[in-house]
């Protein structure tokens, strides 16, 4: 279930080091969010921020749920109900079948949950086109393995997708076409997508963009299509 | 407590140690496993480092095996040799080293040992408590097995009685061991000596006729050629024991005076009891000597303990490096694989689900490993074995007993506790610096 | 390791006869019926059970026979033998045994020995122990020396006196 996304005074240091400082941000349910902005100006660190993997101060609220004041459990459990990744370099097991891939979740959630992740995890595959079969995803191309990546996102059925450069190690037809799917998908789920992209098609094609530099927004596209 | 335990069968007690020594890993597996399913993602990493895997589990199997091997076969050894002598109660002979004559009269090993006369054999002999008193003689040999002389009731008593064909029955007849390769009706000459230096041509014209094959015993004796002690002393031109008048009577009683000497009596009591008091009465200062074969062998295996203590010890060293080596390519290989497990922690899996992940590899392993150490220990016992049996007709079996296993399981359940450092020191890098790499 | 020496020791010297007792210290020498008790011994121990080892000559007339030991305790000490079973060590428990007049039997490591099970105290090296030998001429009250934990015979062994 997509939850709406309200920020206020949210602070991430490194140390003596501010990385990054929200001071307002909100975003309804199932809106589809760009982040862009110079290399080491915070975009990733903002995205962990969102999905609680660093400790961040202020609030940052997902729904009711203020992750920054859960403890690093409860965040990773809430991550696991709520929130499906997607990283630049895929981050898959060579070893495995894409559909293990895409239900590696299955291997640590509650036993009732695996046949639904399961069966989630293959029809994703096959709405993306993945080759079907027993080959493993290290033979796969990069777009290929991306969708994999997609697919095991989805499996979970997460109301939240955030996704760290998805198309940047993807050649542009790849791109286009997993652009395409991706924002397909987010829609037609009614999914919250929060990408960090340099790719102008995948800017394009969400409701909103963020510029962050220097660990600052300092560019908002606004409220157009929400 | 005590009782209740001591009381247990041997097999139930060895089985509760073996399940005492599984159950930290058992334990542990179930804790850091319950509700997940880390197999997966444990074949992964199995295949993904299927070299360097291969090796850790050679390491493994081959320190493990080596240990094993050794106290198996010294096991083996100290059995066979024990049931080799088992027959042999008591021995006199000359004074001398105890090793050195049971060598010579229980193992059959060639060497010059002092003789005991005819009134010393007369005495043992005419002992009440004595049964058989079997003089031995021993020096030649046909095609390199040694050709022994002794009486009847020593033969009847060493096969049990099993004898395919007959006992001899007069000088120049001969019962062989199971190992021999002469049938029955084969005729031989007896060379003089053993070994490289044995004369073929001293004994020209003499033919000894095989008229029985003893069952097998698993002792030298399989490869022996027996005759009557009377044909020995015969062949070698002196006195055969019995007067003129005897004709050709073979086997005790034998005249002391015409009793050319034997290296050997083989005493057999027929209580018991009667064997300790033998022990002493033949035990007589400047004359004879008495001993119990089992007793030299029991002093043999107390050397043989510590020498295996040693090899333990040493063995146990190379265990334990083998360790080392094993959790720091543990180390190497989880550190190769952070970013998948960093990604799984993004993904949402608890602590707990990588901690099982990376020590169900580690475990794996090391399980791999110890079978297949049991295995190669196994298999090097059997290999040593058959040399051992071959070189020495003492029938040794290789035998892998509780005792290995549940010093292989003790290792596995200690290294698998020691597996849970890597796997905790997977998780003390925070997951997002994981991620960047 | 000790063990490894002593057996090499077994190895390279000849086993020699045992030497003659006639000029003992009467303390280790105890005599019934004829039976003449040498060196009685035993090794240190904290376990419950021992082996009690001596040398016994009949000067008497009449045979002698051995049935066993006890303590003032009630604790019995029965007459074992050594054996070697199947590769195993073990002792086996025997009937009586007869000295017969001018023979003599020893009880030493490996050998003959008169085995307690169940002692209530220690044996401590150089210590005394007082046991009440059971024999068909009588009962007996010898004292017995506590040699080393590991020792293989007693103190006076190998003394030409
Ligand atoms: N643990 C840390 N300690 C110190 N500095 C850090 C730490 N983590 C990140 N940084 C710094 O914070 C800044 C922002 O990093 P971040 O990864 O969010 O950048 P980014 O916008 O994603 O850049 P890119 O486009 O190159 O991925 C960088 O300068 C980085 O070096
Ligand atoms: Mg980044």
């Amino acid at each position: 279930m997509a939850m709406p996304l309200q920020i206020s005074d949210l602070e991430v240091r490194a140390g003596r080091r501010m990385l990054l400082t929200v001071a307002e941000l909100s975003a309804p349910a199932g809106a589809l969010i760009g982040i862009r902005g110079p290399s080491g100006a915070g975009k990733s660190t903002f995205l962990h921020a969102l999905s609680g993997l660093i400790e961040a101060r202020g609030r940052l609220c997902w729904g009711e749920v203020d992750l920054p004041r859960l403890r690093p459990e409860r965040r990773t459990a809430f991550r696991a109900r709520n929130m499906g990744l997607i990283f630049q370099d895929f981050l898959l097991f060579e070893e495995l079948s894409p559909q293990d891939n895409a239900g590696l979740s299955g291997l640590f959630k509650p036993r009732r949950n695996r046949e639904a992740i399961g069966a989630r995890a293959a029809k994703a595959l096959a709405r993306l086109g993945v080759p079907e079969g027993t080959r493993t995803v290290g033979s796969f191309s990069g777009g290929e393995r991306q969708r994999v990546a997609i697919a095991r996102a989805l499996a979970t059925d997460p109301g939240l997708l955030l996704a760290d450069e998805p198309t940047a190690s993807l050649d542009r037809r790849a791109a286009d076409a997993l652009i395409e799917d991706l924002t397909g998908l987010a829609r037609a789920g009614g999914k919250t997508l929060i990408a960090v992209s340099h790719d102008t098609h995948l800017l394009e094609r969400l409701d909103r963009v963020l510029t962050i530099e220097d660990g600052q927004v300092t560019e908002d596209t606004g409220v157009q299509a929400a | 407590m005590r009782d209740s335990w001591d009381s247990l069968p041997v097999l139930a007690q060895d089985l509760i140690i073996a399940g005492a020594l599984l159950l930290p890993l058992l334990v542990i597996g179930g804790v850091l496993m319950r509700g997940f399913r880390p197999l997966p993602l444990v074949r992964a990493l199995m295949w993904r480092f299927r070299w360097a895997n291969l090796l850790f589990i050679l390491l493994i199997a081959v320190s493990t095996g080596m240990g094993i091997g050794l106290i198996a076969q010294e096991r083996g050894l100290r059995i066979g040799s024990a049931q080799a002598a088992e027959k042999f109660d008591l021995v006199v002979t000359a004074p001398g080293s105890e090793l050195t004559m049971m060598l010579a009269a229980v193992f059959l090993q060639p060497s010059a040992v002092p003789l005991l006369d005819g009134v010393a054999y007369d005495r043992i002999a005419n002992h009440p408590q004595v049964q058989i008193a079997a003089p031995i003689a021993f020096g030649d040999s046909h095609d390199g097995a040694p050709v022994v002389g002794t009486i009847t009731d020593f033969v009847t008593y060493l096969s049990d009685g099993r004898i395919e064909g007959r006992i001899f029955a007069r000088s120049g007849e001969a019962v062989v061991g199971a190992a021999i390769d002469l049938q029955i009706g084969d005729r031989f000459t007896p060379a003089h000596g053993r070994g490289s230096g044995a004369d073929a041509e001293a004994h020209e014209g003499v033919e000894i006729e095989v008229v029985g094959r003893m069952a097998r015993s698993g002792s030298p004796w399989d490869r022996a050629i027996l005759i009557p002690v009377e044909t020995v002393w015969e062949v070698h031109g002196l006195a055969n024991g019995h007067t003129f008048e005897e004709g050709d009577r073979i086997g005790p009683p034998f005249t002391p005076e015409l009793f050319p000497g034997t290296p050997a009596v083989i005493v057999h009591a027929g209580e018991l009891w009667a064997n300790y008091a033998l022990r002493s009465e033949f035990t007589v200062a400047g004359e004879t000597m008495a001993f119990f074969p089992g007793t030299v062998l029991a002093d043999l295996y107390r050397v043989m303990g510590d020498v295996r203590q040693a090899m333990s010890v040493m063995s146990i060293v190379t265990q334990v490096l083998v360790a080392a080596s094993v959790l720091l390519g543990l180390f190497i290989l989880t550190r190769l694989f952070q970013r998948q497990l960093a990604m799984l922690r993004a993904l949402g899996a608890p602590r707990r689900f990588v901690m099982a992940v990376v020590w169900g590899y580690g475990v794996t392993l090391l399980v791999a490993g110890t079978a297949l150490g049991l295995a190669f220990g196994y298999a090097a016992a059997l290999v040593l074995s058959r040399i051992v049996t071959q070189r020495t007709d003492i029938l040794v079996t290789a035998s892998i007993t509780w005792a290995e296993v549940n010093l292989a399981l003790g290792f596995l359940s200690a290294m698998s506790l020691l597996s849970l450092v890597p796997a905790l020191v997977v998780l003390t890098r925070p997951v997002v610096e994981n991620l960047r790499q | 390791m000790k063990h490894l020496l002593a057996a090499l020791l077994l190895m390279t010297t000849p086993v020699l006869a045992e030497e003659g007792h006639d000029h003992d210290e009467p303390a280790h020498a105890f005599e019934i019926g004829g039976l003449e008790i040498l060196h009685p011994w035993t090794n240190a121990t904290d376990h419950d059970h021992a082996l009690l080892f001596m040398d016994l000559h009949n000067e008497g007339a009449a045979p002698v026979e051995i049935l066993g030991a006890r303590l003032d305790s009630g604790v019995e000490g029965q007459l074992v033998g050594f054996r070697m079973k199947g590769g195993e060590m073990g002792f086996e428990t025997l009937p009586p045994i007869p000295v017969a007049p001018g023979r003599q039997l020893a009880l030493a490591p490996d050998g003959l020995a008169i085995r307690f099970d169940g002692l209530e105290a220690v044996l401590e090296e150089g210590h005394h122990w007082e046991v009440i030998l059971l024999t068909s001429a009588g009962e007996l009250e010898i004292d017995v020396v506590i040699e080393a934990e590991d020792a293989r015979q007693h103190g006076h062994a190998g003394h030409s006196h």
